[in-house]
């Protein structure tokens, strides 16, 4: 058969959402808590929802309507489990030896996407790149020591964030 | 006496805008047009054109760019025919174009009937041209005759039944006075075939089983009525041999798939080569790359017929990079194996015995928990053509380096749905592989230069006198390399991801390159 056509990234979407359908579990804490939590401990200075917050990590202001209740746990508790090409992590230095790191947001034979750690966009060439490496390992820290209740929250506030309108 | 003067000019100027049964067989002395889906019956992808080189070749700039209204993948090779470009928009419409400016002339529209059943996209490679004909194949399985002038459909035939999985996305190809045309299913436990059809009425003159049914050769390389869905679809536009007035070309897998259980044998003539008469579709030859296929490893490459010394003594030749792995050489009038030599990582075979078998590993076949080998279900090459170059008489081609997590699962067969026997794991997520555009020397099978790619390619390649190749990436750059060396001379990024094969043509006197990116035809010349 001659072939099936995704990027990795879009297949990881896709997986994830027939994850999602799958696993209707309603969430059993309170979301309102979690919005409190999100901002308290410190969820918001990488994650944006509705335009506030930070870009270190995915924009969470529709997470709810394609992840499932356990993906949005384990991605609290065990953030390396599973790490999407567009959050993986680049170390490499410039010609001028200036290092550059950032997430790997597109990449081809000769050229490389960054969303660079200090937040500007950059496209590379990769011959003038030196010890260029790509670490698919997750920036956002385990939060599995949080109490069991925190948790809880957070993913029923994850879980409501959803696109208004329903389920499309 | 003037107006008979005149009407002898219209008449031969007609003629000469005729694409001629003879015009096709000599094709490489007119390099101005790419009048078959290879460009010439021995399957080279290669022109005579050197107008574009490897001093100039760096200067290339785009040229005309034909955007389709599609959202459909786009694997045409375009034809061109003194001045006009005949391209396929996926699903199964045509477009003629200005070979100079791309604007169109017109469009022909299929009608195609809600539910198609495709594995792999409403996808079609290309079409062909006769006289004032062009021919096209549809996913609802129809061979369509259009007016080359103006589009308009000659005839429409019903060549197979696409409520039962059959479907069209080959190239067909004129052969003398037939249309050859195969079929597609694979994936859909069809029976597959290749036909041949008369060009003025759609009548079919011929049909050779590629499954051979009870009093058929080659029936019992089958067992109970596994052969009434066994598969064999030809998918990809074979060449001919005219001296022979030999049709070669590649069967695609068995179904299903995946699980070989239900049809013991070597289930001929799967994943084989096969030669046939043009005149009467009768077999005069065959050689089974892969007996009793489980890994989806389909013959659907394109095969290059060349003529070459082969220890001492000039022969006539097939070359053969297969999608199992390795490159085979066979001779051309008995089908006799003479040589096989992975191109490509491969961890299932030991190697291929005296006869071009393969001497299996242990634990290779698929399982209910997954086996892991190389080459993957996508193979180490598969539907792009390759290219055969007289000059530096080196064999080119699109690789991968990459494998999969075979699984087998139990599948009935019940018409028209997938018929596979499960789902492999096409890519390991945490190591996709990677591709190449290599060189081989077709003498020992010894690679000669690489070119490497971050991802695995889709696109076929072109050489040309130039000795330039061109070949494209699924990150969307179409590129030039010196076709001696492998070093990269010219490279553009067209913005979508290209699994087409390029073609080059000249208009006005000038080299022109086109190959299908996104979902658009980019030409290219030199400014
Ligand atoms: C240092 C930055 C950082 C902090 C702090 C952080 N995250 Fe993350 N988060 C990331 C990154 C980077 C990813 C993407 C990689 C991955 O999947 O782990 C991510 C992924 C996620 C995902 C998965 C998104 C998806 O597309 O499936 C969720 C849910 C999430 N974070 C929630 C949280 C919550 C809740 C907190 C606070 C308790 C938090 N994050 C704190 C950086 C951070």
């Amino acid at each position: 058969m001659p072939g099936l056509f995704y990027s990795p990234d879009r297949v990881w979407q896709v997986v994830a959402y027939l994850r999602s359908l799958a696993q209707r579990e309603t969430p059993k804490g309170d979301a309102a808590h979690g919005a409190a939590l999100f901002a308290s401990r410190g969820c918001a200075g990488c994650h944006r929802v509705a335009g506030q917050g930070g870009r270190s990590g995915p924009d969470l202001t529709q997470i709810g309507s394609s992840r499932s209740v356990r993906h949005l746990r384990e991605a609290m508790t065990n953030p390396d489990a599973d790490v999407r090409q567009r959050y993986w992590v680049v170390t490499a230095r410039g010609e001028d030896g200036r290092p550059v790191n950032g997430f790997l947001m597109n990449e081809d034979t000769y050229t490389v996407q960054l969303f660079d750690d200090v937040g500007n966009l950059r496209s590379l060439s990769k011959p003038g790149l030196r010890d260029y490496a790509v670490a698919k390992k997750s920036k956002m820290p385990s939060f599995a020591k949080l109490p069991a209740a925190e948790l809880d929250n957070l993913v029923a506030y994850l879980g409501s964030l959803r696109r208004p309108g329903g389920v499309r | 006496m003037l107006r008979c003067f005149v009407l002898l000019m219209a008449a031969a100027a007609a003629l000469l805008a005729q694409v001629t049964s003879d015009r096709l067989l000599r094709a490489d002395r007119e390099p101005a047009n790419w009048m078959t889906y290879s460009g010439g019956y021995n399957g080279w992808r290669y022109s005579t054109l050197d107008q574009i080189n490897r001093g100039n070749a760096p200067q290339l700039k785009v040229k005309w760019v034909h955007q389709m209204p599609t959202t459909h993948m786009v694997e045409t090779s375009p034809i061109v025919v003194d001045g006009i470009m005949y391209v396929t928009e996926p699903p199964s419409n045509v477009v003629a174009l200005d070979a100079e400016t791309g604007r169109q002339f017109w469009r022909y529209r299929c009608e195609l009937p809600g539910r198609i059943n495709v594995c792999c996209g409403q996808v079609n490679r290309g079409v062909a041209v006769l006289g004032n004909r062009v021919f096209v194949g549809t996913v609802d399985a129809h061979l369509v005759a259009l007016d080359a002038k103006t589009g308009a459909v000659l005839w429409d035939v019903e060549v197979a039944n696409y409520a039962h999985g059959y479907s069209v996305t080959v190239a067909p190809l004129v052969v003398k006075d037939k249309i050859i045309l195969g079929i597609a299913g694979g994936e859909y436990g069809i029976r597959g075939w290749l036909d041949a059809y008369e060009p003025a009425t759609g009548k079919r003159i011929w049909r050779f089983n590629t499954v051979p049914g009870p009093g058929e050769a080659g029936h019992d390389t089958w067992k109970g009525d596994a052969w009434k869905q066994g598969g064999g679809s030809t998918w990809v536009t074979g060449s001919y041999d005219a001296a022979q007035n030999l049709i070669i070309w590649g069967v695609g897998n068995p179904s299903p798939d995946w699980n070989g259980d239900v049809r013991p044998g070597d289930n001929l003539y799967k994943d084989s080569a096969i030669a046939l008469d043009a005149d009467t579709g009768k077999l005069k030859w065959h050689f089974q790359f892969v007996p009793h296929d489980v890994h989806d490893w389909d013959a659907v490459q394109v095969p290059v017929l060349v003529e070459a010394p082969w220890q001492g003594r000039e022969r006539k030749l097939v070359y053969w990079a297969h999608r199992n792995g390795f490159f085979y050489v066979l001779d051309r009038e008995t089908g006799k194996f003479l040589l096989g030599k992975p191109f490509a990582t491969q961890t299932w075979a030991k190697g291929l015995d005296a006869n071009g078998r393969p001497i299996r590993l242990p634990n290779i076949d698929p399982t209910p928990e997954g086996v892991t080998i190389f080459p993957g279900v996508q193979g180490a090459t598969n539907w792009y053509s390759p290219s055969y170059n007289p000059l530096t008489k080196l064999l080119y081609l699109s690789t991968w380096e990459n494998r999969s997590i075979y699984r087998k699962g139990d599948q009935e067969h019940t018409p028209g749905n997938r018929y596979i026997g499960s789902v492999p794991l096409i890519d390991l997520p945490d190591d996709p592989g990677h591709g190449a555009i290599r060189a081989l020397n077709p003498a020992t099978g010894e690679r000669v230069w690489e070119y490497k790619l971050h991802t695995k390619p889709w696109a076929g390649v072109l050489t040309t006198a130039g000795k330039v190749l061109f070949g494209g990436s699924d990150e969307g750059t179409y590129f030039a390399v010196d076709a001696e060396t492998g070093k990269e001379l010219w490279r553009q990024y067209c913005g979508g991801i290209i699994r087409a094969n390029g073609v080059t043509y000249q208009s006005k006197g000038k080299q022109v390159v086109a190959i299908a990116a996104g979902n658009s035809i980019f030409t290219f010349a030199l400014p």
